[in-house]
């Protein structure tokens, strides 16, 4: 698309700047419009779990619900508390909604429909991925509340000792595969999706995945029960819809990578990849939404896991299986291919 | 013409904040301004094509170091506290040897590196590369950086754990 500006007259670092807004402006729509389907589904979902009918009112199904809720949330009073850090309070949901927007660019929709796609596409993901626990330390510290801080210490340990698996488990599929670039990991997916050789690599993906977007049952630093809402106690209005926009634009993401990275991505089977004329886009969304109505099935299915529960469980459990998995899939990948 | 306007727009983000860090009268301010600092090197990382470096650049120092840091700053008293003195009087000492560390700096570079300028057109691969690098004539090297860490880390527990009873 750039040179398409530069034949117009724009030199090239202005012509690629021009390209990058573009990219980043679908990007954006995309988001927005999938989160108004992503919210309106978290409540159907939760209500058919918990025996409700959940939104119903507004337009069909209650499908404008979550439009409506946003109306609300835009014409809300800006309220910044008074003994608040300002501009550490007004910036941290930009930085926890950003990152979570910017790691699409690299995910691959379909064979000719990746936003950019860098040869360093899982390193991207990792190194943007990290941004937005420091916008959760900003908020925590900025509001200037005691749950907010120790919602922000919570989410800031969490993220830290998630982060750790998450990057091995990358790291494994980046080995099997011998590809940084999101594209190529699927395109070596014809004829066998990963979660085939890597199905306990999938496993521990799904968990941490989880919690990185920290919902239950790894929702602590916002635990209602115990921290009232958790970094994000002041919040209103805009503001708020800025933190729960990043929760579900990262929860949609967490998903489309899993189906891009051990699902084949736009593959519709393993053996056969395409199915009449439907675009491979269709069936990479199809496996992401799967994801998610699983992720949202766990959600109101099981309890919070406590502080300390949490730790144990990612640096006694996962971090050592992801570290020997990584070791064992390395010997297996060389013993496969001679 | 473009390239000078991106220096020059990545030195602003690196060097305004790095000034802000030190002149900071809040602690967890300063911490907030690295963020921008590091951010702008890995952007000088990324228009010398060395895209690699920059990426662990963010992942490392934004997303390992800073969140580090800025949990072990929650953990102190007195975050924000206008009276805590953040700063002593050498700040003229602070400024001399900072002087003198650049002019070493600067000299023993040029007297390096001084007649060798990078590629116009970056190489392709550098990822692979640097991994073949590191995994075969730098191996040792490598390696004994991990050592060093593993001691750091051994260290970390043995203070953590404390006096056994």
């Amino acid at each position: 698309m750039a040179e398409f500006f530069v034949k117009l007259g724009l030199p090239m670092p202005w012509a690629y700047l021009v390209e990058v807004f573009i990219i980043c402006v679908f990007v954006l729509i995309f988001i927005l419009i999938n989160l108004l389907m992503l919210i309106w589904l978290e409540r159907k979902v939760s209500g058919d779990i918990q025996a409700r009918i959940g939104p119903i009112r507004v337009g069909p199904l209650g499908l404008f619900q979550t439009a409506a809720d946003a109306l609300k949330l835009m014409l809300k009073e800006d309220v910044i508390p008074a003994a608040a850090d300002k501009w550490t309070f007004i910036i941290s949901p930009f930085m926890v909604f950003l990152p979570a927007m910017l790691v699409y660019i690299v995910l691959p929709f379909d064979h000719n429909l990746v936003p950019q796609d860098l040869s360093l596409g899982v390193l991207f993901i990792v190194a943007v991925g990290t941004l937005p626990t420091i916008g959760i330390i900003m908020a925590g510290w900025g509001s200037n509340n005691k749950y907010s801080m120790l919602g922000a210490m919570r989410g800031a340990a969490q993220a830290i000792s998630y982060e750790v698996p998450l990057v091995l488990v990358l790291a494994t599929v980046v080995m099997w595969t011998g590809t940084l670039s999101t594209k190529e990991i699927v395109e070596a997916q014809q004829g066998m999706w990963l979660i085939g050789p890597l199905f306990i690599g999938f496993l521990l993906f799904l968990t941490c995945g989880i919690a990185e977007v920290n919902r239950t049952p790894f929702d602590i630093p916002e635990a209602e029960s115990e921290l009232v809402a958790g970094f994000h106690v002041e919040y209103s209005g805009m503001r708020f819809a800025f933190f729960f926009m990043g929760e579900y634009a990262h929860m949609l993401f967490v998903s489309g990578l899993i189906s891009a990275l051990f699902l084949g991505g736009w593959h519709f089977l393993p053996y056969k990849p395409n199915l009449w004329l439907i675009p491979g886009w269709v069936w990479f969304l199809a496996k992401t939404y799967a994801l998610v109505l699983v992720i949202m099935w766990i959600r109101w299915t099981y309890p919070r896991l406590r502080v300390d529960q949490l730790m144990k469980f990612s640096w006694k459990g996962l971090v050592p299986v992801s570290l020997a998995y990584l070791l064992i899939m390395g010997f297996v990948k060389v013993w496969w291919t001679g | 013409m473009g390239e000078l306007i991106t220096f020059l727009a990545l030195a602003f983000i690196t060097v305004v904040p790095a000034v802000m860090v030190v002149g900071s009268r809040n602690v967890f301010h300063a911490g907030l301004w690295l963020i921008p600092t590091l951010i702008g090197v890995a952007g000088f990382y990324l228009t010398l094509g060395a895209e690699f470096v920059a990426a662990i650049q963010v992942l490392i120092y934004v997303g390992g170091i800073m969140v580090l840091l800025l949990f072990a700053i929650l953990l102190t008293r007195r975050i924000g506290d206008p009276e805590a003195r953040l700063h002593n009087r050498m700040q003229w000492w602070a400024l001399l040897f900072a002087l003198v560390i650049g002019v070493i700096l600067h000299l023993s570079i040029r007297g390096q590196f001084g007649a060798i300028y990078a590629a116009a057109v970056p190489p392709e691969g550098t990822t692979a590369k640097m991994g073949e690098a590191l995994l075969g004539p730098y191996l040792l090297p490598f390696e004994i950086a991990s050592i060093v860490l593993l001691a750091a880390i051994i260290g970390a527990i043995v203070l953590a754990r404390g006096e056994r009873q």
